[in-house]
């Protein structure tokens, strides 16, 4: 059997992956890329929605991945009411709306030009594991078998990481910490370009949100999420395509694509065990109130490919956890935070929509702060200031 | 209860049913696939598949 030997093997070719690989390949070790399907980027399993922050990261230098430039989000509850945010406020998945694709693909040629190897149709089938740590990963290469060994692994592995199972983190989520989710791209559709739009509501997508993305003036991706609590067989689908017809602009659109995904919505969990470190979904660094990944991937794939690239340095793989603490550092409480919220969102009823946003929808949003939102709540509705107490201070 | 089966040609291979399985009898290669001697027909699968793919005989 053929065998690879990388000082790092990552498995996964998604955003966490490939800017782990980056930063590794930077510090001069050798490591390699499985990627599963045959072409990064392919296919498209997400809502395509990504904030401004991705400028700052540094990650990319074209921008050919950019579809359309975003002015904020509109959030529109059960009775229609919306609360407009312009896009630094509403954060998340609000800024550009990008073609995946060739995101991926952009993230991969950085990745490569600085001498990451990148392996397409790639499965990586099972680990050898002795005392704890990976030996080495067997994988289908063009259909052959083949080995990569190496001294730290990395599960870029999305939602499903199996690589985290291999060393016994346990990776399942329960069906209250993920959302199924499925999404049109629809052609020939009317939309606004400048604004992403959120419909919220227990019957509309109970425990999630009906999202339109628009990547140009007649073509959006048009998605839903539900959390699996409250999901039934096919239930997305079908909640969403009751909502596309009951809307004149959307009706008439063609898809020219489909696609479900699995997000998670849980809290982060053990990021690193033995020789083995977990970016991205796999390690559900996945915003849970919005479902966005990107920027966290993109945020946590640095960390690990910087820890990692001192562990090798110093042949010391207890510094991997340096690596909990740095993404804990940069987005730790915004994830324990926003949990919190889905939690307590997911138990609103179509009222509790309406009413909250009533109190905010005249609020600036450039100005928002905790209590302003107390003050509008005590003025308007102020039977929401119970519900939100967990919330508060 | 039925242990419930995969049509792979309406998977579209979001790896949720993998990942929510509480008894790790789901196996996934792009798509997926139940392993019926683990499966503990929960149908927990069967209520997250966004689609229907994952169907129980006789429904």
């Amino acid at each position: 059997m053929e065998t690879y030997e990388y000082d790092c093997v990552i498995v996964g070719g998604g955003p966490a992956g490939l800017v782990t690989a980056r930063y590794i390949s930077e510090a001069g070790f050798s490591v390699a890329v499985l990627e599963r399907d045959r072409e990064i980027g392919v296919p498209v399993l997400c809502g395509e929605g990504v904030s401004r922050n991705i400028d700052n990261l540094g990650v990319t230098e074209r921008r050919d991945w950019v579809e359309n430039e975003i002015v904020g989000a509109r959030i529109f509850s059960p009775n229609g009411t919306m609360v407009k945010m312009s896009a630094e406020r509403a954060g998340g998945e609000t800024g550009y709306v990008i073609d995946r694709e060739r995101f991926d693909k952009e993230l991969a040629r950085i990745a490569a030009k600085k001498g990451a190897d990148i392996f397409v149709m790639c499965d990586a089938k099972k680990a050898n594991v002795e005392g704890g740590e990976i030996r080495e990963i067997e994988a289908k290469l063009d259909g052959k078998d083949v080995k990569f060994t190496g001294k730290i692994f990395v599960g870029a592995d999305g939602v499903e990481s199996k690589v985290g199972r291999w060393v016994d983190i346990d990776t399942r989520l329960k069906p209250k910490d993920i959302v199924s989710c499925y999404e049109y791209t629809l052609s020939d559709v009317e939309c606004d370009k400048d604004y992403t739009d959120f419909f919220v509501g227990r019957s509309l997508a109970p425990g999630g949100y009906i999202w339109i993305f628009p990547k140009s003036d007649d073509t959006a991706n048009v998605g839903i999420g539900v959390l699996a609590s409250y999901s039934k067989s096919a239930l997305a689908k079908q909640l969403l395509d009751k909502f596309i017809e009951k809307k004149d602009f959307l009706r008439k659109g063609k898809p020219v694509r489909k696609l479900a995904g699995a997000v998670p919505v849980a809290l982060p969990i053990q990021s690193y065990r033995g020789n083995v470190v977990l970016v991205g979904d796999a390690a559900r660094h996945t915003d849970p109130l919005t479902g966005g990944g990107i920027i966290h991937a993109v945020i946590g794939g640095r960390v690990a490919g910087e820890t990692i690239a001192r562990a090798l340095r110093e042949e010391k793989l207890s510094l991997l956890e340096e690596y909990e603490k740095g993404w804990r550092e940069k987005i730790g409480k915004k994830l324990e935070r926003n949990y919190k919220m889905k939690e307590l969102a997911s138990t609103f009823d179509d009222k509790t929509f309406d009413k909250l946003a009533d109190s905010v929808k005249d609020i600036n949003f450039e100005e928002l702060s905790t209590r302003g939102l107390i003050k509008a709540l005590v003025t308007k509705h102020p039977s929401l200031l119970f519900k939100l107490k967990s919330l508060i201070g | 209860m039925v242990k419930p089966e995969v049509n792979r040609d309406s998977c579209l291979g979001c790896s949720g049913c993998f990942t929510i399985c509480p008894a790790n009898a789901i196996e996934f290669d792009g798509k997926a696939t139940i392993i019926k001697e683990r499966c503990i027909s929960c149908h927990t699968c069967v209520n997250y598949c966004p689609v229907g793919a994952i169907v129980v005989e006789g429904e």
